[in-house]
């Protein structure tokens, strides 16, 4: 009986070559485009899905894989992006240093609000991002003397034509996801899981799990940081609306709907609700009414996602070989 | 100077107690956090301001109004979206706590985005319970309307504990959360109490908006704040626990009126994370947490 | 025989109701040691304490030597101590062969290491065939033995076994027993708590019975269970 309602939610795959080729595939694949004569408005649109990516595919690291849940990717990306313009505007500091300064102090915060929460079952972690999330927004909001208010701090461009933006995140999403399937390929990506699946369970057997729970947070909180620097150069503004609350839920949707746990997801999610978010803008704006829906739905009836679902099929198949103690195809995993 | 701070600060806690008490019990039966508790207080200051502006309907009937409205919406939340994961996971807690994230804090933007297209982005002031000149009770000025709201808030809030301390309602509540499996094989109706518990919260949390509405005027983003205190007041007071809410509402009020005297006004919304912090250093179960059997 | 485990006024209060009260016991290398008592009683918890997911209100536990009272519980199971639950705690969105590395990495083996010791315990518990097959898939009783076999991917000093042998196949329960008296043949120590008598009459050569928090009993299990206070905590006392 428990084995045949758990087969109806047989499980995703976490990651695998065959999903990370797909995903470097899709980047090589949107590489040309500009020299193809993409128009510079869809290079915007394709810049910041791969931002949104960058954000998803972290968030994912803690949600997806760890089952950690966070409410600040985008109150971390607003402080990396505060950090590399309050750099440049009162110190005169380089982008160069600026953006990993970003990314640091966003690990550091990181680490430490992992180490205020972590150590604690229950639901910490949510309410504390959350609070940090919509404070930080305030005080950028309200320390009108240093941050300029909504009005927002100007930084100066990287380069000078868009074209190379969009190779940058190109490489940036690129390496991440490189980065991750590696990360997961380690003991480390299979402690992480652990904790998802049975936290007490991992520590009854020796994994420390307070310290792999702080680690995937403070990494995390530190790519979305060095996300949101980057992204600031871009737009060449920093204002408060990077950290809003709708970013975090946007994130969130993309996760969902790619696909939680696995490593294509976030990339094919980022990529769906931005480019479908320019039609619904277009349509008056219903993208912040459609996407929760989305989300809602898909929590309830499509746990797994696009590219779990996906996989699943694979998985069903390879299920029954390794029940009747066959080889399994490599979808299935990679460690 | 001091002492008029207290007061207000006493005040604005009572408010915040109102939301973050609903919030504690949803805690206490169903062991998650309601992300979209913020959009229940908005619900409520809207059905309270709209249907005084728009629609002519007095005050004694839009008040009301407005605290089933936030019900019903605590209602149909708990038995569209909450109840029937529960039903299908049983005992088994994996992918419930995530699942509860997920879905409330999509809802709470389904909610403002919702509003927003509905009534726009802008905030409406809510109409004064009574009017009149302002009284001086001990050296402060208080409006004959701050005092009827408080009255209001304080009369919800300390029924609500008397019922859940003295009434076979509260004793069903305190059963569940104390052992949900337990209070099921005993003949209490654990889908039943759940429902009635989202529906207080919400009901809670949309009086404290109309009541509110006056002196914070509702804007479709307008539970944010409201809400971050409540989280941060039930850390402060004990997940699941109610009097820990009231308390900690009534501590998170008084320091914040002497952060914004003493520190500075402009950042009075964030004395909350800093005690949030300090809190989650020295005392991590809350003023009133209990240890709870883990395994 | 020189004591592996030495536990002295162990206590435990939940609310007014003391679940613990003040146990004590020791257990030497290489024993089988089955922990009896009606349900209740206390056995989980002492089980819990000892693995360090429940923090004693008093009372001390020693693992060879060494305090380990206060310490977390990934610590405990890397020291020796490691536990299996009476509810399953697998990770079933992780395959059989994930399940077992985790924990074999975790106690500090190396990926060859711990590949080859996997196979073998998957060999022994007879339960190969479904080395890359999610562990969700698996029947209830194919579960308790993947977590039984998570525990011994490196040899503890003393396995905590909570019910292992509840609602499994008789033949499954056989498989696991076998490993339990070889195991302990080798000098494996072990604790077992167990409400199926003739399996800890078989197995356990002494036995703790626990009745109320407290210990009733404890010595060789044939003179435990011919204890009338046993008989008592487990009959009723209107027996006999």
């Amino acid at each position: 009986m428990a084995a045949r309602v758990s087969s109806l939610r047989r499980p995703a795959a976490p990651t695998s070559r065959t999903q990370l080729a797909i995903a470097l595939l899709m980047l090589a694949a949107l590489a040309p485009l500009p020299t193809l004569g993409l128009e510079i408005y869809w290079q915007g649109v394709v810049i910041t899905s791969l931002y949104y990516a960058m954000l998803a595919t972290n968030w994912n690291l803690l949600a997806g894989y760890t089952g950690l849940f966070s409410l600040a990717p985008a109150g971390f990306a607003m402080l990396g992006a505060y950090v590399t313009a309050l750099l440049w505007t009162y110190a005169g500091v380089s982008p160069l240093i600026g953006i990993p300064s970003g990314a640091i102090v966003c690990a550091v915060v990181g680490l430490i609000i992992g180490i205020l929460t972590l150590r604690l079952s229950g639901p910490y972690l949510a309410l504390t991002t959350l609070a940090l999330a919509e404070i930080l927004r305030v005080i950028a909001l309200n320390s009108f003397d240093i941050t300029r208010g909504e009005i927002g701090l100007e930084v100066p461009a990287l380069f000078s034509h868009q074209s190379s933006y969009y190779y940058m995140f190109i490489v940036a999403v690129g390496c991440l996801l490189i980065g991750l399937h590696w990360l997961l390929g380690k003991p480390c990506g299979l402690y992480l899981r652990a904790i998802r699946n049975d936290e007490t369970g991992a520590r009854a057997r020796g994994v420390r799990t307070v310290f792999w729970k702080v680690f995937a947070f403070t990494i995390s909180s530190g790519f979305c940081g060095l996300a949101g620097a980057l992204f600031a150069h871009y737009v060449i503004i920093v204002s408060p609306s990077i950290g809003h609350l709708l970013v975090t839920g946007l994130v969130m949707s993309m996760v969902v709907l790619g696909g939680m746990g696995t490593l294509l997801g976030p990339l094919v999610g980022a990529l769906l609700v931005n480019v479908s978010s320019e039609y619904l803008r277009a349509a008056g704006d219903y993208q912040h009414i459609v996407f929760p829906i989305i989300v809602i739905v898909f929590a309830r009836f499509c746990r797994e996602g696009l590219v779990g679902r996906i996989a699943m099929m694979f998985n069903a198949r390879a299920g029954v070989n390794a029940a009747r103690g066959s080889r399994t195809t490599e979808v299935l995993a990679s460690s | 100077m001091l002492s008029s701070m207290l007061v207000s600060g006493l005040i604005t806690g009572t408010f915040y107690a109102l939301m973050a008490l609903g919030l504690t019990m949803i805690f206490g039966v169903l062991r998650i956090v309601n992300f979209a508790h913020g959009e229940f207080y908005m619900i409520g200051g809207f059905a309270y301001v709209l249907l005084y502006h728009s629609l002519g309907v007095p005050i004694v009937a839009a008040l009301p109004a407005a605290v089933v409205a936030g019900a019903a919406l605590g209602w149909v939340v708990e038995r569209l979206l909450i109840r029937p994961v529960y039903a299908e996971m049983g005992a088994r807690q994996q992918g419930r706590d995530e699942y509860a994230i997920i879905v409330t804090f999509a809802l709470s933007i389904l909610l403002i985005a919702a509003m927003t297209k509905i009534v726009g982005p802008w905030s409406l002031q809510g109409p004064r319970l009574i009017d009149g000149p302002p009284l001086l009770i001990a050296g402060i000025r208080v409006s004959p309307h701050q005092l009827a709201a408080l009255g209001i808030a304080l009369f919800f809030l300390l029924g609500t504990l008397y019922l859940l301390n003295y009434s076979l309602w509260g004793r069903q509540i305190r059963a569940v959360a104390q052992n949900r499996s337990a209070a099921a094989v005993m003949g209490v109706d654990v889908g039943k109490v759940s429902t009635i518990v989202f529906a207080t919260a919400g009901g809670l949390a949309a009086l404290a908006g109309a009541l509110l509405s006056n002196m914070i005027s509702p804007s479709p983003d307008v539970g944010a704040f409201p809400a971050i205190k409540s989280y941060v007041i039930i850390v402060l007071g004990g997940l699941g626990s109610p009097l820990g809410a009231l308390i900690g509402g009534l501590l998170l009020g008084v320091i914040e009126n002497l952060g914004a005297i003493y520190i500075s006004f402009s950042y009075r919304d964030t004395y909350g994370l800093v005690l949030l912090v300090v809190i989650l250093l020295v005392r991590p179960n809350g003023l009133f947490g209990e240890m709870r059997r883990e395994v | 025989m020189s004591d592996l485990i030495v536990v002295e006024d162990l206590t435990k209060r939940f609310g007014s109701l003391v679940a613990v009260d003040g146990v004590s016991f020791t257990i030497g290398e290489g024993e089988l040691v089955g922990f009896l008592g009606p349900n209740g009683s206390g056995k989980t918890t002492v089980l819990n304490m000892m693995s360090g997911l429940l923090r004693p209100d008093a009372g001390r536990i020693s693992l060879s030597g060494a305090n380990v009272g206060g310490m977390t519980a990934d610590r405990i199971a890397r020291a020796g101590m490691i536990r299996m639950f009476q509810l399953t705690r697998i990770y079933p969105e992780m395959t059989v062969i994930e399940n077992l590395l985790t924990a074999g990495f975790a106690l500090g083996l190396d990926k060859r290491q711990a590949t080859e010791r996997a196979d073998e315990l998957l060999a022994d518990l007879k339960i190969l065939a479904y080395r890359e097959a999610f562990a969700s898939d698996l029947s209830g009783g194919q579960q308790k033995l993947l977590e039984f076999a998570c525990c011994f991917m490196k040899a503890p000093k003393i396995a905590l076994l909570d019910e292992p042998f509840a609602a499994i196949h008789p033949t499954m329960r056989q498989t696991l027993a076998d490993y339990v008296r070889g195991t302990n043949a080798a000098g494996q120590a072990y604790i077992l708590v167990s409400h199926d008598m003739p399996i800890v009459i078989d197995l356990c050569p002494r036995a703790i019975c626990l009745a109320a928090g407290s210990v009733l009993a404890d010595g060789p299990t044939d003179e435990v269970l011919r204890e009338p206070a046993v008989i008592e905590a487990y009959l009723g006392p209107n027996h006999s």
